[in-house]
């Protein structure tokens, strides 16, 4: 340990050791939740649910009949649902962190997961350029976007400057376009962090939740892998989360969004972190990357 | 160096049973973990309030689930992923509340009781505060918690990788900020 880590140990530990038993407050035990009530719990919840739907349905219908005005159509969730910075779901410590159920498998074409975007690893200094002229570059251990006249940047965070970097651009909506970097630091480990524009300016991490992986590898909770992918015509982010037997190629998808200015309809968001939306399971055809995906 | 990790008392809870883990195995985790939990999360927060309130809304989330686990160590990483978290959400709370107060309070929150540390560890903390907060949580977890670049990876749920370039450029920038202060 060097002289920096020495202080740095030497620091930390004084200031923990400012905390003594004595100085905490009264604390107790949480109380635990048996599975079966836990499931009478649910039951209880989704009847309720039940009876509010059923009055509601009521309730439309008599609007119907007035001709006042008709249903709404059901609400999606959207980054707005849940970057509220008074609730603060996506990060929340005390959400349960397995993936809430949804309907499985995910209605509709699924073609918009892929391709899988196959961007090449790229030394550092190397500009890489989009369609519509805008670029990229790890420059200095910063990642600089230049288009529109305007110039973008922000310091890398774990990406190491001095290797060899993809460089992937997102559409993002709202917060505009994010930049998904990716870097194999060594065998089959990944490094993938995604930057967007922050409120000073410049380029900042977007920082991922607790209860759903973003990048490669493998987590707690998570044994089976995930990947983080964009779709290749750059209109989605996406991860997958291996379900089950490897052999079976299910996987539970995750479209990712980012927390921005003006979303939520409040007070602008100060934080930009990523927001997962569940899409469901689906199976991807073998190959690498895949080439086909089928509801399952 | 604190070693917030598989400490001994987590090794005799339903040791060898593979039990699902219960109250009791919860009263014990609390009784064992909640202080050096709560120690990790000041590093992290820097107020003792919030502190304690991170750690017991993990505490909490582990109740919830806790029986599901059958192992005390992932009751551990859980809690201590769970305190990560929670105290990053309780800085971006921190920050988010305090763009909306007039500039005259709006002064950062207080760390009270830094100002009886030696000026020598005052410096380094207050250091430690200018990084990127995966830059402080690294370096907390690697030098004052004492884990592994395994145990980092999972708590902050980045790759190794991840944990091994960030911990580096987190040591350089504390060390340019160091030496840019004269010190």
């Amino acid at each position: 340990m060097n002289t920096l880590e020495s202080r740095l140990s030497e620091a930390l530990n004084a200031r923990a050791e400012q905390v003594q038993p004595a100085d905490l407050g009264p604390g107790h035990v949480p109380a635990t939740v048996s599975p079966v009530r836990r499931r009478l719990q649910v039951g209880a919840a989704i009847a309720a649910v039940a009876a509010v739907a059923a009055v509601a349905a009521v309730a439309v219908s008599v609007l119907d009949d007035d001709g006042e005005t008709g249903p709404s159509p059901a609400p999606q969730p959207t980054v707005s649902d849940t970057s509220n910075p008074t609730t603060d779901a996506t990060t929340d410590p005390t959400a349960d962190p397995e993936p809430a159920p949804t309907t499985n498998p995910p209605e509709g074409d699924l073609g918009y997961l892929l391709p899988f975007d196959t961007t090449q690893y790229v030394e550092p200094g190397t500009t890489v350029r989009f369609g519509d002229g805008e670029t990229a570059a790890i420059t200095g251990g910063e990642l600089v976007v230049t288009g529109s006249g305007s110039v973008l940047r922000g310091p890398l965070e774990g990406i190491d400057p001095q290797d060899d970097v993809s460089i992937t651009r997102v559409s993002l909506g709202q917060v505009g376009n994010g930049y998904l970097l990716a870097q194999t630091p060594g065998g089959d480990s990944q490094i993938q962090e995604l930057y967007v524009a922050g409120d000073g300016g410049g380029l900042v991490l977007a920082q991922p939740p607790g209860d759903v992986p973003f990048g490669f590898g493998y987590a707690e909770g998570f044994p089976d892998g995930y990947l983080t992918w964009t779709a290749g015509d750059g209109s989605g982010l996406f991860t997958r989360v291996q379900l089950g037997d490897p052999a079976g190629n299910r996987w539970r998808v995750y479209r990712w969004e980012v927390t921005g200015p003006g979303e939520g309809g409040g007070p602008e968001l100060l934080a930009r972190d990523l927001v997962p939306t569940d899409l469901g399971v689906v199976c991807f055809g073998s190959g690498n990357p895949p080439r086909s995906v089928t509801p399952c | 160096m604190r070693r917030l990790t598989n400490m001994t008392t987590t090794s005799d809870l339903a040791a060898g049973s593979r039990r699902p883990l219960a109250a009791g195995d919860l009263a014990q985790l609390y009784a064992a973990h909640r202080l050096p939990l709560v120690r990790l999360a000041i590093l992290l927060v820097d107020d003792r309030a919030s502190a304690e309130d991170v750690v017991q809304d993990a505490f909490a989330s582990l109740a919830g689930r806790l029986h599901k686990l059958r192992d005390p160590d992932a009751a551990l990483g859980y809690l201590r992923t769970s305190v990560v978290n929670g105290s990053r959400s309780a800085l971006r709370r921190r920050r988010t509340a305090r763009a909306y107060v007039p500039p005259a309070e709006a002064e950062p929150p207080g760390p009270d009781d830094r100002a009886v540390l030696a000026e020598e560890h005052r410096e380094v903390l207050a250091g430690l505060d200018r990084l990127a907060p995966r830059q402080r949580e690294v370096l907390v977890l690697r030098y004052w918690s004492g884990l592994s670049e395994a145990e980092i990876a999972e708590a902050c749920g980045i790759s190794r990788g991840a944990v091994k370039s960030t911990a580096s450029r987190a040591l350089d920038a504390l060390e340019q900020i160091l030496k840019g202060e004269g010190r």
